[in-house]
């Protein structure tokens, strides 16, 4: 065997390293022939290269080396002279972007960060009126918490803010004009960094404003980025390589971040059960601040069966717990919620659970931050599929409840048929657009009307009357003048929802509008916020299902500082 | 009939497929018998009927006419394959026992046709099952996908679908090898569904919870992501998803790892395979660009245990354009392999599409007749499936 040394010089990385870690990052490499056959493959560390063995008989091989952007850079090696041989990857891109490198490998390779241009202008001046707010949870209660950075810094390609957080769930909403409202998780416990840049994608899913975070987590956080990629073959290189998903698991005292990256993984591969039980235990007891550690204990007992496991712990408790907690951080979290929910959902047959609907909402609400996990909304106890934009005060649709879309979108190209609901059937298109239209004129952006007795379905006809009757809807004339108060700021906490069928329901307008009001900014009482975690999780949404009717529940506990926005625009260069 | 084929092969692993595609469904919008008390939109489908032959016809090619493209796996032969379906017209497929009408793929003929597909796949712990539904579907609490009587019972509405998501779950504590799951139906999001209309059927197999998980491998590619609609061009003919996943298991994707002897084609392979061909579609395609566009997504989870184990190195569809367009009729596209074979389109005004193996090339643009610097790009890794490219002519 002829052994061939990879080096890896992306110096510029070396400062995205947590204080104290003990490892850089890495990135997998592969040997090639020239035919893409794997030779071998080992993973490349900013201090450690890869040894790789290449079989004697071979000329030449390719190296290719892989971010998980998916994004790779290959150099051709001969070995013709026998002997072994080395080679180094570098990379220009990271070195013309200082203190944004750390976010590249992590970026779609069109992003235009990754030219090796320090000249870039993205006219970011576009972005400027776009807002952030940050979230804690605190005692079961998600509260707006003051934005001060520790440091900003600005080019003409991205925005970064440097923050240092405590132990605890954190969220960081962002919004604007044309940027639907959405949530991105943070890790909590040290410091934290975040990247904004324009999209980079041409896919119609993605959101204007691309979102990266790091908490200087480097070898963890490429090993997320790979699974939240679906990319398990240079998963598998990196947690092979130096065994890292095992080493990231067993300091968990030290890290319970990592650990949880660590636990991750092996749960996604095939040796969850090689890591012992007791190991996701003292990451669920000791570290209950941090969602995830409750999320993999769970899925851990789930996988063993009822049969096999001796656990003091119920999975349910531990998923309830997960919950009380906040959101994963991390989105492959999310995934484990769901399977989680959709086994004890069978195990108990009690469908309507809060929890089972939490996890729902946060399903049908997901939005793409790499890694980390992000969600649709206008709360962060609330992840919904309906998104607004605008400012806080001045809150719009922009996207409606997909069955409805879906209706006016079975209108577009017809050389196609769905392979699900249309509601063709319901209302013609031409018509729905125009009830849309007026719905969106006249319904924001809080007046949801009454629908006595049970849920109904309304289709075209019944909207029409929603925009016609004064009993179950608000005139024009009163909205109007209701829209100069500052009520209108609290649209999106309207339980008004159009789905596939026009629904509306929720109590009359008057009262809403002062539930909404109350729900959004009132200051929750002390007494109210020291309510145990579980209670407060239960009354998180603000609907209850009795029956076939949904009903508000009690006031969502959140505490939210009015004006207190921190606009992407105050960030200077 | 539902049993297709089937290969008596104890003792050693094979691969089981069980293929649905529902297209009539009498009792929702445009069916000919009672009209369900809410049909929620859904109307008839051509495209599923198609699908599915499509499909069974891809996995039986190589024992109808030996040598043609379709099902290989030398580990995990074909072993058996039950299909069911739903047309206004009977659906015939030629298999290797000669010509049989399919049957209907109501929800007991769905669940006949699983439990003996279910029987068959735990014969063996390397076994590999795959399982294919086209028709209708809706995400409420879990994937929903309708047979072909949803909708009969006023009362019960729900009775005649089934929940994949769970029985996915309930697999994986029931079978130890690898299961594929290919689920070509709408994943639209309607809570309103499941609060009003209780929406909750049974999955095809109970999760029991006492038992571990046991599988090695699962993969489910759905044809679009959540809350999204899946598409097929109207018709009669094969859905996008579908023709995506023939395409990809046609030798548009696999790798071979080290020490290999074969392309396995696994559940990343095709899941990306898969993605990237519908996106190449669009790009193929202007109107299907933007909303219209479909993106697949898939489950991967556990070692990879591959679906397909193929003799030669898989291809590339390769889109070579050139860049201001007015120029490509003074340039000579071209792409030379590292074993030195090339190919090369001579001055012609359009874009280049060629298939190509995979592998490592040099891809350029030279300029016959000067004028114009030549475009380089040296050691370009062509992978599977698709390899889109616009070379930049400077200035």
């Amino acid at each position: 065997m002829t052994q061939l040394t990879v080096h890896l010089a992306y110096r510029p990385l070396q400062s995205n390293r947590r204080p104290g870690a003990h490892r850089d990052m890495f990135l997998p490499v592969k040997a090639l022939d020239e035919d893409g056959s794997i030779l071998t493959e080992g993973a490349a560390g900013l201090g450690q290269p890869a040894l790789l063995s290449i079989p004697d008989a071979t000329a030449q091989v390719f190296v290719r080396l892989t971010w998980p952007s998916g994004r790779s850079q290959t150099q051709r090696i001969s070995l013709d002279g026998g002997g072994d041989a080395e080679l180094t990857f570098t990379d220009e891109s990271l070195s013309s972007n200082e203190w944004a490198a750390w976010a590249i490998p992590r970026l779609n390779a069109r992003n235009p960060l990754s030219a090796a241009r320090g000249d870039i202008d993205l006219n970011l001046q576009r972005f400027d009126n776009v807002w952030l707010r940050l979230w804690r949870l605190h005692d079961g209660v998600w509260q707006q918490a003051p934005m001060r950075p520790d440091s900003t810094y600005r080019n003409g390609a991205a925005w970064q803010l440097d923050l240092t957080l405590e132990e605890t769930a954190w969220l960081l909403q962002l919004g604007g004009s044309k940027v639907p409202w959405r949530f991105v998780s943070l890790p909590g416990g040290g410091p934290a960094r975040v990247l904004f840049t324009p999209k980079d994608s041409s896919d119609h899913r993605s959101e204007p404003l691309e979102v990266v975070v790091t908490s200087f987590r480097s070898d963890a956080e490429t090993l997320l980025e790979f699974l939240a990629r679906d990319s398990m073959r240079a998963a598998d290189a990196l947690a092979c390589s130096q065994s890292l998903a095992h080493h990231l698991f067993a300091e968990k005292f030290e890290d319970p971040i990592s650990a949880v990256a660590g636990a991750y993984y092996s749960l996604r591969g095939g040796d969850w059960e090689r890591i012992p039980r007791h190991w996701y235990e003292n990451l669920s007891r000791n570290f209950r601040w941090l969602p995830d550690a409750s999320i993999v204990h769970c899925v851990r007992l789930l996988r063993e069966g009822a049969g096999s496991g001796s656990s003091n712990q119920s999975p349910f408790e531990l998923l309830e717990q997960s919950l009380q907690q906040g959101w994963p951080v991390f989105e492959e979290g999310v995934a484990l919620l769901q399977e989680a929910a959709a086994t004890l959902r069978q195990v108990t047959r009690s469908h309507d659970s809060i929890v089972f609907k939490q996890v729902q909402a946060l399903r049908t609400a997901k939005s793409w931050a790499g890694a980390a996990t992000s969600f649709f909304g206008d709360k962060p106890d609330m992840p919904t599929s309906m998104q607004w934009v605008g400012m806080p005060n001045a809150p719009r649709r922009l996207r409606l409840d997909p069955p409805l879309s879906a209706t006016i979108r079975d209108k577009g190209p017809k050389d196609r048929e769905m392979l699900g609901p249309s509601n063709k059937g319901i209302a013609s298109t031409t018509d729905l657009k125009r009830q849309l239209s007026k719905s969106r004129r006249r319904l924001r952006p809080a007046s949801p009307s009454r629908v006595a007795g049970k849920l109904r379905h309304e289709g075209l006809e019944n909207s029409e009357m929603i925009g016609s009757s004064d009993k179950r809807i608000v005139s024009n004339i009163s909205l109007k003048r209701r829209l100069t108060t500052p009520q209108r700021s609290f649209g999106p906490a309207s339980p008004f929802r159009v789905t596939g069928k026009l629904r509306v329901e929720g109590h009359e307008d008057r009262e809403m509008i002062s539930s909404s009001h109350k729900r959004t900014v009132s200051i929750t009482s002390p007494k109210r916020q020291l309510t145990p975690p579980r209670r407060s999780l239960r009354s998180a949404s603000p609907y209850r299902v009795t029956g076939k009717r949904i009903e508000r529940s009690k006031p969502a506990k959140i505490r939210a500082a009015e004006d207190d926005e921190f606009l992407l625009g105050s960030i200077k260069r | 009939m539902t049993l297709l084929y089937e290969v008596a092969a104890v003792g050693s692993p094979g691969t089981h497929l069980l293929a649905i595609g529902v297209g009539y469904y009498p009792h929702l919008l445009g069916g000919d018998r009672k009209l369900a008390d809410r049909p929620l939109g859904l109307k008839q489908l051509t495209s599923p009927p198609v699908s599915i032959q499509a499909l069974l016809n891809w996995f039986f090619a190589p024992l109808l006419a030996p040598g043609t493209i379709g099902f290989v796996n030398p580990n995990a032969p074909l072993a058996s394959v039950a299909a069911l379906t739903s047309a206004p017209q009977p659906v015939a497929i030629t298999t290797p026992n000669g010509v049989v009408n399919l049957q209907a793929a109501t929800r007991q003929g769905i669940q006949d046709a699983f439990d003996a597909w279910l029987l068959r796949l735990k014969g063996h712990a390397d076994n590999i099952g795959v399982l294919y539904f086209c028709g209708h579907g809706i995400t409420v609490a879990d994937h929903y996908l309708l047979a072909e009587d949803f909708g009969h019972n006023m009362n019960q509405p729900w009775v005649n679908a089934f929940d994949i998501s769970t029985t996915i779950r309930a697999l994986e504590r029931e079978v130890p090898g690898a299961v594929y799951y290919f689920i070509d139906a709408c994943r639209e999001v309607s809570r309103e569904m499941a609060v009003t209309l209780r929406a909750d059927p049974n999955p095809l197999l109970p999760l029991d919870f006492d038992k571990k998980v046991i599988r090695r491998s699962v993969t489910a590619v759905f044809a679009t992501g959540e809350g999204d609609l899946a598409y097929a061009p109207k018709g009669g003919k094969v859905s996008r998803f579908t023709s995506a996943l023939i395409c990809a298991m046609s030798g548009f994707c696999g790798v071979k790892p080290p020490g290999g002897t074969t392309w396995n084609v696994d559940g990343e392979s095709i899941s990306n395979a898969i993605r990237q061909l519908l996106e190449y579609e669009a790009l193929e395609t202007p109107d299907l660009t933007g909303k219209g566009k479909q993106v697949s997504e898939q489950l991967v989870q556990g070692s990879p245990m591959p679906l397909l184990r193929l003799a030669s190195a898989p291809k590339v569809k390769v889109r070579l354009d050139l860049a201001p367009t007015h120029r490509r009729a003074d340039y000579e596209l071209y792409l030379l392999s590292a074993k030195g074979v090339r190919v090369a389109q001579v001055q012609l005004d359009k874009v280049f599409r060629v298939e190509l193996p995979r592998g490592f090339y040099e891809v350029g643009a030279q300029a016959p007749a000067g004028g114009w610097p030549p475009v380089v790009h040296l050691e370009e890794e062509l992978v599977p499936p698709i390899y889109p490219l616009i070379l930049q002519s400077q200035p």
